[in-house]
């Protein structure tokens, strides 16, 4: 059922340097549904995600987007193809207002979606009331907001996030949590790097556990609550 | 030797002139770095290249402006094209393998004007429209170099609406801040930067022209001056255009009074600037964010 597929990974292989970091990794992204990708410090979390925008160029393995060979597309091809990707750093441009940061990412999807400026104003007022700010004169979790606002107004096929809640404050987390649930239940794809295992497992379908590199399991959350040596030997949790 | 102030306000006008040039070619050099981290010296090959380029285009019978008008544009093809071919295989290599390369370019580049043009120096007749002196402050002063200096801030008035005011300029800006975050927002960063490259190459092939009636057309007039462009680059900080405005004014300044006060050790106030600029701001006065080492 490739079909139903909006990303799939297969047989993925990354190098850092000499290191070989991604060992030979694939899941699959169904269209509509949220999938976690959860494993501790250094599993290849990012790399992974790195290696799907092709910031870091996979060694062997495929990755398709809609069916297609992503193979030889570059990371601002895979964008304007409806890739949007959250940083673990934010990554907001410091040289840029907070309305620069959200302008230059805007685009008019095929699809839809529906994210303007003003839609994104209304649904972040927070962001509303400092959008001639410098990106980077924002608190962190107002900051992780414009990150998501930014990635949500190239109205994107798919969101991949990497630990969105990463050190913030509980009651951001919850914010980040309700958005994420609220954006799901309108159908948004996405691929979810946590580390914060309730927020994960709240929020997706299915979930797959990196360790060392490579996939040590795969099932749903319900599933994953269930199986405590899995949690406790490559989650610790 | 008394203090003289027509002497002194003639130098102020001299120094702000010879700032404007060295602003035209700063600028470029800067930016390139700021978004491509390429230290691409061949930039003073193309001033070099738009000043010979000058001087056959008035030979020909065509006016300064005629020169102003081509010269830079025919200038930046071919830098355009010498990109291409051959400078973007060092877009990923150490600035060392950089400065090697574009080095290698500014000889080769003299060395080819040098046998079509031979090696003595060459004039370019100054616009008869500014060929008279101005009253200005209360000493006449050549009216060219008040056009150059014109020049210069139209030109940097416009980099800086275009910079902060323009979806492009916020795409370079971004560009210079973090490429990769950049290209994940779907911005083509290769393409704003061929972009900028082309906009940084036509004002040093500006700079060229000008300076052509004033310095004339020399072979090695590109070397001379880039060294004074990188020093500027260095002060006034990486990437940023106010850090390319102001590195300019300084070294301008310095190396018009250094001529004055040090006139067997000219560089000897440059490089004294340089010094101190560098011991209290390492990273330079006002680089782009990247460059502050805050992160
Ligand atoms: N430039 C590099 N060269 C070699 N190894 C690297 C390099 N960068 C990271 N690594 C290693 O790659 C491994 C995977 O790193 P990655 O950032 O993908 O992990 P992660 O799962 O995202 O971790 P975290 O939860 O801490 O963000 C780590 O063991 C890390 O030490
Ligand atoms: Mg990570």
């Amino acid at each position: 059922m490739t079909s139903g597929n909006l990303l799939a990974v297969d047989n993925l292989h990354t190098y850092l340097g000499d290191s070989h970091i991604i060992q030979g990794v694939s899941f699959a992204v169904p269209r509509g549904k949220v999938v976690a990708l959860l494993g501790r410090n250094g599993a290849g979390k990012t790399t992974t995600l790195r290696s799907i925008m092709r910031l870091v160029p996979p060694r062997s393995g495929t990755i398709t987007l809609d069916g297609k060979t992503t193979e030889g597309l570059r990371t601002y091809e895979l964008a304007r193809r409806g890739l949007a990707f959250v940083q673990e750093t934010r990554a907001i441009f410091p040289s840029l207002s907070v309305e620069e940061n959200l302008a230059i990412a805007e685009r008019k999807a095929a699809a839809g979606g529906g994210w303007t400026l003003e839609r994104v104003f209304n649904d972040f007022p927070s962001l509303a009331a400092r959008r001639n700010n410098g990106g980077t004169q924002l608190s962190g979790g107002e900051q992780q907001m414009l990150a998501i606002a930014r990635a949500l107004i190239a109205n994107p096929q798919m969101l991949i996030l990497d630990e969105p809640s990463e050190g913030l404050a509980p009651l951001i987390v919850r914010q980040i949590a309700d958005l994420l649930n609220k954006l799901k239940s309108e159908g948004m794809t996405m691929l979810l790097v946590e580390q914060n295992f309730a927020l994960a497992t709240e929020v997706a379908d299915d979930v797959v556990v990196l360790g060392k590199g490579r996939v040590r399991w795969s099932g749903t959350s319900a599933q994953l609550r269930a199986a405590d040596d899995i949690r406790h030997t490559w989650l610790g949790v | 030797m008394g203090f003289d102030p027509q002497f002194f306000a003639e130098q102020l006008l001299n120094s702000l002139q010879f700032a404007m040039l060295l602003f035209l070619l700063a600028i470029g050099l800067s930016v390139i770095f700021g978004l491509m981290d390429y230290l691409n010296l061949a930039h003073g090959t193309i001033y070099m290249l738009a000043a010979y380029l000058a001087f056959s285009l008035t030979q020909l019978g065509g006016s300064f402006w005629v020169a102003l008008a081509f010269a830079p544009l025919a200038a930046t093809a071919i830098g355009m094209v010498l990109y291409l071919l051959l400078l973007k295989r060092a877009e990923t290599e150490t600035h060392l393998v950089q400065v090697l390369l574009t080095v290698g370019v500014i000889y080769a580049g003299t060395d080819i004007l040098r046998i079509i043009y031979g090696d003595l120096p060459k004039g370019v007749n100054q616009p008869e429209l500014f060929a008279a002196p101005v009253n200005i402050f209360g000493i006449t002063y050549p009216g060219y170099r008040l056009f150059i200096i014109g020049l210069g801030l139209v030109t940097q008035i416009g980099l800086y609406f275009a910079l902060e005011r323009t979806r492009l300029g916020a795409l370079v800006r971004a560009g210079v801040d973090d490429r990769q975050t950049a290209e994940t927002l779907g911005v083509n960063i290769s393409a704003v930067f061929m972009l900028v490259f082309a906009i940084g190459t036509y004002l040093a092939g500006v700079a060229g022209v000008v300076a052509a009636p004033i310095f004339g057309v020399y072979p090695g007039m590109d070397a001379t001056i880039i060294i004074l462009v990188l020093i500027v680059v260095v002060v006034g900080g990486l990437g940023s255009l106010k850090g390319a405005i102001l590195g300019s004014l300084l070294i301008g300044f310095a190396d018009t009074f250094g001529k004055i006060l040090l006139p067997q050790f000219a560089m000897v106030m440059i490089y004294l600037v340089m010094a101190i600029v560098l011991i209290f701001r390492p990273t330079g006065l006002l680089p782009a964010r990247r460059f502050t080492g805050a992160g």
